[in-house]
């Protein structure tokens, strides 16, 4: 349990999938990154076609133009993300949670022009600071956003010893803390964690290093375990 | 969190911040908006106040921030404007001063503790937020520089660094806008990001979490408790202070509205009688006007000039380089006109309909046999169907038997009826279709047959002998073509 903005999307079979938009901080990062690995792309091709003149700059632009539209849209169709995205742990998805597609790619890049507006991404930096799920002009018109590639959540697995049962009545928030305390107790120091146990004592009635072992079979019991 | 609770933050900013802004920008416009600057951290503990509030569910409005913002500057308030208003870590900081209420050592040691991590962001978050700053005022600047007319000239250069007082003014204006944008989010973040730094490394979450069930089983009322966990965040009561300045404000306010009427009006006139004198001066009116359109020609003459430049390169090299550009040219031509052609070609289904007005045809598609009916999964239908039924009701292999009914009534029933089926149909869904385009005897057939087939195939009973035979006979008095094509 941390202080985010996730949202929850409902799918047709009424599960829940938790996301999270990228803020502007991270996208700002990604954004600058992709904008080095365009700029080398534009200078190596600069460097070679200064040779060929006139022709030279007529391909420049051509390869300008290619790589400043078509860049982030074939990354994004092809893979879901940019480099620079991929860098910082992040993808374009639709509004929907469904992975991008072309006119959705092509939409929120074509529109890049306006967020762009007046100069240096005002319009869009503003517009993702006031929206809800961090969407720039583009991303409104093309439904998608831009939220954290998340890896997939694995059961984190917690030691214990048998200790009596307690019989408690908790409701799901309760639950939710006592399994979470039993988790993460890895990432405590003992004496934090007898603390935290030692505020429990009007319920387990124990102290100490014996009141974090009841509270860790009480988990245990939670999560099916014993 | 910024989103969520902006009118107070962003209510709470205008408040205090704005008489600084006016003031300091009537003392000294440019030692002014450094001393407002200075101070943002000040103003900035606030905002800090009322999230920390929100933050445990306890609604805080702008005008209880501004009365409680006095008590909050108390601590360390000239460290926190002068050494360590550069910090990039100050948002993040401001909370171990502000709300733990720690200092010196303490302070120290705790901030130690909170920063020993291996991704530590509250100074990136500054950096962030500055860039963001620069961005929007620079982009604000541009935006004045776009709706300029063509005519005058406009320097971004000596716009921003003019000493002109309504220039400077503008700028500060703008800037005061940003700060107004960009606080609350800075402050917002630096304070997740504590409060997540704080639940990983102590668990504070769960803390607060156990407390509250502690509070149940002890029989206290839970409502003590929110104000309990933040025992340490203290509330002050009004402050005279901040009661007077807000008066004052307020009254500065009707004054100003008071103005507004018809004085407005003449000063907008005014003004607009000014710039109409400055526009008939010499430099503004230089106006031509053409009503005809007058040939320019393809480019500039530059280019013409140009044609063959002095370049280093051999004759031959040019000429090559002519010859590849000639053919490219063309080469480029073809391929975008063979592309064109190309795209009509495809496309000519759609284009002949956009023209005709014929209903769209029904579009045959492959018949699709629900997947139920696939008992003979990969073999071939056997040539002699009505033969190969008989041979099956022998050896009493209904399954089979009733299979190959199914198959062939269908295909024979599609042969006459277009029946839309699809791979996932089930049986009553089927059935279902071809009762909608067939009656009488044959629809009742099939309704038996697929019955017949639901209580063989799903719940597996056994149908007697007798019933299949008459479904046999049925089926062959139906479907003669079979019968004759054996």
């Amino acid at each position: 349990m941390k202080v985010d903005n996730q949202i929850h999307l409902e799918t047709a079979e009424g599960i829940d999938i938790q996301m999270t938009p990228a803020g502007i901080g991270v996208r700002t990062m990604a954004f600058v990154y992709d904008l080095l690995i365009r700029m080398v792309i534009l200078f190596g091709a600069g460097m070679i076609l200064q040779f060929a003149d006139k022709l030279g700059f007529g391909v420049f632009f051509i390869v300008l133009f290619v790589v400043e539209w078509f860049y982030p849209v074939v990354f994004e169709v092809t893979r879901g993300d940019t480099p620079g995205k991929k860098a910082f742990g992040l993808m374009v998805v639709y509004d929907s949670g469904l992975p991008i597609t072309l006119p959705g790619s092509l939409t929120r890049n074509l529109f890049r022009a306006i967020d762009f507006l007046p100069s240096l991404y005002m319009l869009g930096g503003i517009c993702m600071m006031l929206s809800k799920h961090s969407k720039r002009v583009g991303d409104y018109l093309g439904g998608t956003m831009v939220v954290y590639r998340e890896k997939p959540i694995r059961m984190s697995h917690f030691s214990f010893e048998k200790a009596q049962p307690l019989e408690l009545n908790l409701d799901s928030e309760a639950q939710k803390a006592i399994i979470s305390f039993a988790e993460r107790s890895k990432t405590f120091s003992d004496q934090r964690q007898q603390e935290l146990a030692n505020i429990l004592q009007p319920v387990t009635h124990k102290t100490g290093q014996e009141a974090v072992i009841n509270i860790k079979s009480v988990a245990a019991t939670l999560v099916g375990k014993s | 969190m910024a989103l969520a609770w902006w009118p107070s933050l962003t209510g709470f900013w205008l408040m205090v911040t704005l008489p600084f802004f006016v003031v300091f920008s009537f003392v000294d416009i440019t030692w002014g908006m450094l001393l407002f600057w200075l101070l943002k951290p000040l103003y900035e503990r606030g905002l800090l106040y009322i999230l920390s509030r929100r933050v445990f569910g306890q609604p805080v409005t702008a005008i209880e921030a501004v009365k409680a913002w006095p008590s909050q500057l108390k601590k360390q308030w000239f460290a926190s404007v002068t050494w360590r208003r550069l910090s990039p870590s100050r948002g993040f900081d401001l909370a171990v001063v502000q709300l733990e209420g720690l200092s010196s050592n303490a302070r120290s040691k705790r901030l130690n503790i909170l920063h020993r991590t291996t991704d530590d962001n509250s100074g990136w978050w500054t950096i962030i937020c500055v860039h963001w700053e620069l961005f929007i005022l620079l982009g604000m600047i541009s935006l004045v520089g776009f709706v300029i007319p063509q005519g005058v000239d406009f320097d971004y250069w000596n716009a921003i660094v003019s000493d002109s007082w309504q220039v400077e003014f503008s700028i500060n204006v703008m800037l005061f806008f940003v700060y107004v944008l960009i606080a609350p989010f800075y402050i917002a973040g630096s304070f997740a990001a504590y409060l997540n730094r704080r639940i990983l490394l102590e668990g504070w979450d769960i803390e607060i979490n156990f407390k509250r069930i502690a509070n149940q089983y002890g029989g206290r009322l839970n409502s003590v408790l929110l104000a309990g966990v933040f025992s340490a965040f203290m509330f002050v009561a009004p402050h005279h202070d901040a009661m007077a300045q807000q008066t004052a404000d307020q009254s500065l306010l009707y004054q100003l509205d008071d103005t507004d009427g018809i004085e407005q009006q003449n000063i907008a006139f005014e003004s607009e009688a000014q710039i109409q004198q400055i526009l008939d001066e010499p430099p503004f009116n230089g106006e031509e006007v053409e009503k005809r359109y007058r040939w320019v020609g393809w480019g500039s003459d530059e280019e013409d000039d140009q044609s063959t430049p002095p370049s280093g390169l051999p004759a031959w090299l040019i000429k090559v380089i002519t010859l590849i550009a000639n053919i490219s040219e063309v080469f480029i031509w073809l391929v975008f006109g063979s592309l064109l052609l190309m795209l009509l070609y495809f496309s000519r289904h759609n284009i002949a309909q956009l023209f005709s007005r014929q209903e769209k045809l029904p579009l045959d598609e492959p018949f699709e046999m629900p997947s139920f009916s696939q008992a003979f999964q990969n073999e071939e239908l056997p040539d002699d169907i009505g033969k190969e039924i008989e041979r099956l009701l022998a050896l009493g292999a209904f399954r089979k038997v009733m299979s190959l009914m199914l198959i062939s009534s269908l295909l024979e029933i599609s042969k006459h009826q277009s029946l839309p089926l699809t791979k996932s149909m089930t049986e009553r869904e089927c059935l279902h279709v071809i009762k909608q385009s067939v009656s009488g005897e044959l629809g009742e057939f099939m309704d038996r047959l697929i019955d017949a087939w639901v209580k063989l195939a799903w719940a597996h009973q056994w149908p007697s002998f007798e019933q299949m035979s008459q479904l046999h006979q049925d089926w062959r008095g139906l479907f003669p073509v079979i019968e004759a094509a054996a």
